[in-house]
């Protein structure tokens, strides 16, 4: 098993490390999307990391792609643009390219991959958070379209989005189907709410969507009527395993920062290093980190050889949402009262962290999916 | 016989401190040894600028009568041939624009060793010289030396040297010099616009400033401001660190250091200057040193004459509020 | 077609970003980015072929992958242990002769090396390549297979210059922002192979370059001069520091 990296990802790595350090940490740019931030990131070319070299892409492997968004999570401290930027590539274009016809991949990929677009996800409703499937956005089919009707709650990316991938339920005979079409924001009958405020992720917008008989083309089907729960299931893998890629890469930013502070602030005339209060803390974060990237990379490999990685992520998830939570804590109790002030900016990281236990499907859903898939191993 | 020739800039004008620098320090270097030491001057023949060039120990005289300033490639035929007439073992060249794209150009043509921007040259054995100048991030001076036998040239900097008078030096030699070889047309541009922007004509003169505020990166950037307006209510110039260049914070011509200006002011006050050498090399003929900084240990304490430790922030604040008010 | 060729310098990124937490270990001199960046501006416009011509270890071809993956087209890398120790007259011969097999319309250079900064080098390669040397140059504003016209800013004359090639210019400027790389620019550049040129395959007289060919060398350091006396020192008095300092600007006061 080698865990080493190859030159090319560590180049890539550095690049982007390199590339978001300059470019992604505008302290201006932390309250709201930047549109000069997205082109700025679709020049560098990310978004394609996954996609075929036809469309623009870099057909590059989960693996190197892990690198390549844990490096993100690293260099940019802007969580909220990081979480958009996630959500157009694995939950948007990525399951368009997955699950599209050559049609519709040749309708949307490529301005998606050139950043041209912004993708999102529609699952959630409000009364229908956890109970994904207990959704009530319905889809009839008719002769040459598909019309639906329902709202989306919570949509990340939602007010900048153009292209949504949403799951309804269909009716076919008699039996209720959940299916995922391909919605752009320009059709008809679309409409966003304004954008929500939230604790943090402030860069991300998140909105209301409503879909008020909305006529679909037929050839925006992703897959087949009934294929939801598969694409589903496969969307919110790679949500888990990239999203929390990104936090990743951020607790080891934050460890960092812990790190160089405790070495320059003294107290009784010695830094704070040389406190093991402090010190511990700062080891529990190095194990977190190394835990979870060894995790992450776990999951790549799964992914790479074409296995299910939907244990390890619902994990994966689970333990980094926790851990980067905790990081957070410890951070700033290690920074002490300048922990609480906004100019260090752990306060942000720790808003922004606590959206971590909450989306992409609670902790607690997330403990019930690993009891469930684990019980097996024992009868 | 040892034989200095000096490079003047040709129609320095008020610039000409570097002329009358370089010439002491040729002048100097001679004494020891009665060196031939020859100033050759590329511009119209003027009694007066020689009689001021006496005035700092030139005596003997090249003049090469040029109309205007020309380009540097002009010279450099002219000085290869007076270097094979006269075979100097030293030459120093004024640090200006012009004056390092002769010597490069020089170096070259006659295999000559060639250190750039010293800040010193002492005599070292016989007929070689050591040259001094700050080796690249580290805090020491490194001491350079031509290792075989040709000609040595180094480029020196304004107010690397000073400029003092000396007694008595007794009749001038002058001698013309023409050149026998033309610069072939094809190399020489042709101009076909000149604009000289008025504004940024004299707009920073620390060169010649005596006293001087520096800025260095202890002080936040909203204080700046008010930095320069107590440099106004004193008469003093603002100048920088290179890293205050770098993050495009002020403008490279107030930058002083070994790739920056050197400064001979009576007060420099540094404001939030940690203390480089490559910064403080441009400070070493600065009378006095005041230093504002928070850490005792910054290496700046060991150039000051005067140390504050204070918050810099708090000290510009109260400099700030009793001199200028609120 | 025009040929520009880059002279680049590959430098310790700690040099530049002293306290930073720095990714790469070697990165392109500033100044040389600069320039690469105008001249890649340039390429957009006008048929060129731009080539980068760098001296180093071969270690450093890495930080050479940048300059590819930006839009340079060809990469040749002077490498030879021989190469070594070399001071501004050895570099310039190794690469004036380098030089001389290529075919070139423009010799480009940055200003000045950050680790090193005696900005002699372009001009020691005017001189041996028979050319003049264009320094400060702010724009290209024509570039034509035999002239081109450029604007020089020196100091605060600013000059419109029309020269016949070939030439040696610099670009005044540098820059310290990271180029945007798209990432699959630089998975393709990866594929490319630099061209690396050992002394044999350079013609050289072997005592001009390197430690051998220099004609300089650092024999000695000594510690600057700090001030004999120790400082008089004032810490937290802000009333006594501020009107210390008023005594003595005062007295000096205009």
């Amino acid at each position: 098993m080698d865990f080493s990296l190859t030159k090319e990802q560590q180049r890539l790595k550095n690049e982007i490390i390199k590339f978001s350090r300059e470019h992604l940490n505008k302290m201006e740019c932390m309250d709201n999307f930047s549109f000069d931030m997205w082109n700025n990131i679709s020049q560098l070319g990310i978004h394609g990391i996954m996609i075929p070299e036809e469309y623009g892409g870099m057909n590059e492997s989960y693996t190197t792609a892990a690198v390549a968004i844990e490096a993100l999570g690293y260099g940019c401290k802007n969580n909220g643009f990081v979480f958009a930027v996630n959500n157009h590539i694995w939950v948007g274009q990525n399951i368009i390219n997955m699950f599209g016809s050559n049609v519709l991949k040749d309708k949307y990929i490529p301005d998606m991959v050139a950043g041209k677009r912004i993708g999102a996800i529609a699952i959630t409703e409000a009364d229908a958070g956890s109970d994904a499937f207990g959704m009530s956005t319905s889809v009839v089919e008719t002769d040459d379209c598909y019309i639906m009707n329902g709202n989306k709650m919570f949509i990340s990316n939602g007010n900048i989005a153009n292209i949504f991938v949403v799951f309804g339920r269909i009716v076919v005979n008699k039996t209720i189907q959940i299916a995922a079409f391909v919605v752009e924001k320009e059709f008809a009958g679309v409409t966003c709410s304004k954008e929500f405020e939230k604790m943090g992720l402030d860069s991300c917008p998140m909105c209301e969507v409503s879909f008020c008989d909305v006529k679909i083309p037929k050839e925006n089907l992703l897959g087949n009527i009934g294929n939801g729960k598969l694409i589903m299931m496969t969307a919110l893998e790679l949500e888990r395993c990239y999203e929390f890629a990104c936090h990743v890469g951020a607790m080891q930013r934050v460890m960092e920062k812990c790190i160089k502070y405790a070495k320059e602030r003294k107290q009784f005339n010695m830094p704070i290093s040389k406190f093991q209060a402090v010190t511990h803390k700062i080891a529990d974060m190095r194990v977190k980190i190394e835990m979870s990237r060894l995790l992450l990379y776990k999951i790549a490999w799964l992914k790479d050889n074409k296995k299910s990685a939907f244990l390890e992520t619902s994990i994966f998830k689970l333990y980094v949402s926790e851990s980067y939570i905790s990081v957070c804590k410890d951070a700033m109790q290690i920074f002490g009262a300048y922990g609480y002030m906004k100019e260090y900016e752990l306060e942000r990281e720790m808003r922004d962290a606590l959206a971590c236990c909450v989306y992409s499907g609670t902790n607690d859903m997330q403990r019930n999916t690993i009891y469930d898939l684990s019980s097996t191993l024992w009868n | 016989m040892i034989r200095i020739l000096v490079v003047t800039h040709p129609y320095a004008g008020n610039d000409g401190n570097i002329n009358f620098e370089l010439i002491r320090k040729a002048y100097d270097l001679s004494k020891g040894n009665s060196a031939d030491v020859k100033i050759l001057m590329m511009e119209k023949f003027s009694d007066e600028l020689i009689q001021l060039y006496k005035r700092y120990g030139g005596k003997n005289f090249l003049i090469y009568e040029a109309e205007q300033e020309l380009e540097y490639i002009c010279y450099a035929e002219l000085i290869a041939q007076v270097c094979r007439k006269y075979k100097p073992n030293l030459i120093l060249y004024p640090g200006t624009e012009l004056g390092k794209a002769i010597a490069a150009t020089i170096a070259t043509i006659l295999h000559a060793a060639l250190i750039a921007d010293c800040i010193d040259i002492q005599p070292l054995n016989e007929d070689k010289y050591s040259f001094s100048r700050t080796a690249m991030n580290d805090s020491i001076i490194a001491k350079i030396r031509c290792v075989k036998d040709c000609i040595q040239m180094c480029t020196v900097k304004r107010n690397v040297f000073e400029a003092k008078e000396v007694c008595s030096i007794g009749e001038e030699n002058i001698e013309f010099v023409l050149s026998d070889k033309a610069i072939q047309d094809n190399q020489v541009p042709e101009i076909l616009e000149t604009t000289e922007n008025i504004k940024t004509v004299r707009d920073c003169q620390i060169e010649n400033a005596r006293i001087i505020f520096g800025i260095g990166r202890g002080v936040l950037k909203d204080d700046i401001k008010k930095v320069e307006d107590l440099a106004r209510i004193f008469h003093a110039e603002i100048a920088c660190t290179r890293i205050i260049v770098e993050e495009q914070i002020m403008d490279k011509s107030r930058q002083i250091g070994q790739s920056g200006k050197m400064v001979s002011p009576d007060i420099y006050v540094a404001f939030g200057i940690s203390g480089a050498s490559q910064h403080m090399v441009g400070l070493k003929n600065a009378k006095k040193i005041i230093a504002i900084n928070r850490d005792k240990d910054a290496m700046i304490c060991k150039y000051a004459d005067y140390v504050f430790i204070a918050d810099t922030h708090k000290f510009i604040a109260c400099m700030y509020s009793d001199f200028v008010g609120d | 077609m025009i040929n520009i060729i880059l002279c680049v310098k590959v430098v310790l990124s700690s040099i530049v970003y002293k306290n930073n937490n720095i990714v790469d270990k070697y990165m392109l001199n500033p100044f040389d980015l600069y320039a690469l960046e105008q001249v890649l501006e340039i390429k957009r416009t006008t048929e060129c072929k731009i080539t980068c011509l760098c001296m180093g270890k071969e270690e450093i071809k890495e930080a050479l992958v940048q300059c590819k993956a930006m839009g340079a087209d060809d990469i040749i890398l002077l490498s030879d242990k021989k190469f070594a120790g070399a001071d501004t007259y050895a570099t310039v011969y190794v690469l004036a002769q380098a030089l001389k097999n290529l075919d070139y319309d423009i010799v480009v250079c940055g200003k000045q090396a950050v680790d090193g900064e005696t900005g002699q080098v372009p001009y020691g390669l005017a001189a041996r390549l028979n050319c003049i040397c264009m320094g400060a140059i702010s724009e290209i504003e024509v570039l034509e297979k035999n002239r081109v016209i450029v604007t020089q800013q020196k100091d605060n004359i600013k000059r419109k210059l029309a020269c016949k090639l070939p030439i040696v210019m610099t670009y005044d400027d540098c820059t310290l922002k990271s180029p945007t790389i798209n990432l699959m620019a630089l998975k393709r550049a990866e594929k490319y192979q630099v061209t690396i040129l050992k002394a044999q395959d350079l013609n050289l007289d072997t005592d001009k370059v390197g430690q051998q060919g220099s004609k300089t060398e650092v024999y000695s350091s000594t510690k600057p001069e700090y001030r004999k006396a120790e400082p008089i020192l004032l810490q937290d008095e802000m009333e006594e520091m501020i009107s210390k300092i008023y005594d003595i600007l005062r007295i000096r006061k205009g």
